[in-house]
């Protein structure tokens, strides 16, 4: 998740679970009743529909332009091994034939990977993005992100210390509701998080937020898009509304 | 109650667990349990809650009702928000 650490609530969380079978919102529409309070576990499986479920992350991936860079930033300040390197020749797009895909090891065979694209030129968004400040300053480049988990708040420390000791700038440690994140940029000016979970998800976390999303996409569907939507306000009152039909109470 | 009055749905989760806490403290407020998985804050007249006391940081701060609201917010900022019916 990005949000601008002890500043505005620019970018919502992701819940980055799927272990509920069917949508809350779902439920609501079909007459089932809300899943009552239990007890707050994460479901061991990540069931998403069918049988069929996705087992974490293989590998996410970003151009560059900065080789040396990369490898000098991912291999030997983050300390991720390079672990394999494809080199191709007329397999890319006519605009860039030609390429080099490689691979730093992120944990639990996740791979943060990068094409680099020969004879092709970096696009203008990205110039001296990397001398941004370690917080978003756009809601796209930066809401693209990837956030590697670490298992506890000594991990979390350590990792801050072992950046900024190589010079790295990483920004304050920011506690969102369940989880506590640093972020930090890559030489590309690629937004980085480390996250801790705080505590886990449970069915009430997966129904509050279906019913937060059914509210926003009501009210989507009113104004005719999401151009037109703002303040939240809005949202929390349609979703107070929902909840007030839920319990069988007047508005 | 009759008229018009706020009413804050709290999830019932630790990091907002502060917010139902805090209105319990409150004379002009009322909560109930309203399962499942809320808590529900009422409240006739314009009621505040100030960041610090409630011992929350800034990202949570700002998604403090998340859970749902009716009342007019006629003040939010890093450390105060006040809501009015």
């Amino acid at each position: 998740m990005t949000m601008r650490p002890s500043a505005s609530p620019a970018l919502q969380s992701g819940g980055e679970r799927n272990h509920r079978p069917a949508s809350a919102a779902g439920a609501l529409k079909s007459g089932r009743k809300a899943p009552t309070e239990g007890p707050q576990t994460c479901a061991p499986a990540t069931l998403v529909s069918g049988g069929l479920a996705l087992r974490g992350v293989d590998h996410t991936a970003r151009p560059t332009w900065k080789l040396r860079e990369t490898v000098q930033f991912y291999r030997d300040i983050l300390g991720l091994p390079l672990i394999h390197t494809i080199s191709a020749r007329g397999w890319g797009p006519a605009t860039h034939p030609d390429f080099l895909h490689f691979f730093f090891d992120s944990g639990k065979g996740s791979t943060i990977a990068f094409f680099y694209y020969l004879g092709s030129q970096a696009p203008e968004s990205l110039r001296s993005r990397e001398k941004a400040r370690p917080w978003p300053q756009d809601h796209v480049c930066d809401a693209t992100h990837t956030a590697w988990q670490v298992d506890d708040e000594q991990e979390l420390q350590a990792w801050k210390r072992r950046l900024e000791e190589k010079g790295v700038e990483v920004s304050v440690e920011t506690r969102h509701e369940v989880i506590e994140s640093i972020y930090f940029r890559d030489p590309n000016g690629y937004f980085i998080e480390i996250t801790r979970k705080l505590r886990p998800l449970g069915p009430l976390d997966a129904d509050d937020a279906a019913l937060t999303l059914q509210a926003a996409m009501e009210l989507e569907d009113e104004q005719g898009g999401v151009e037109r939507l703002g303040p939240i306000d809005a949202v929390w009152a349609r979703k107070a509304r929902l909840l007030l039909d839920r319990m069988g109470e007047t508005a | 109650m009759n008229g018009a009055r706020i009413r804050i749905f709290v999830p019932r989760v630790p990091e907002f667990s502060c917010l139902a806490e805090a209105a319990r403290g409150m004379p002009q407020c009322t909560v109930r349990q309203c399962p499942p998985g809320y808590e529900l804050v009422e409240a006739q007249g314009p009621i505040e809650f100030g960041r610090k006391a409630l011992g929350l940081k800034p990202a949570v701060w700002y998604g403090l009702f998340t859970g749902g609201l009716q009342g007019r917010i006629t003040r939010f900022d890093r450390d105060l928000v006040r809501i009015e019916p």
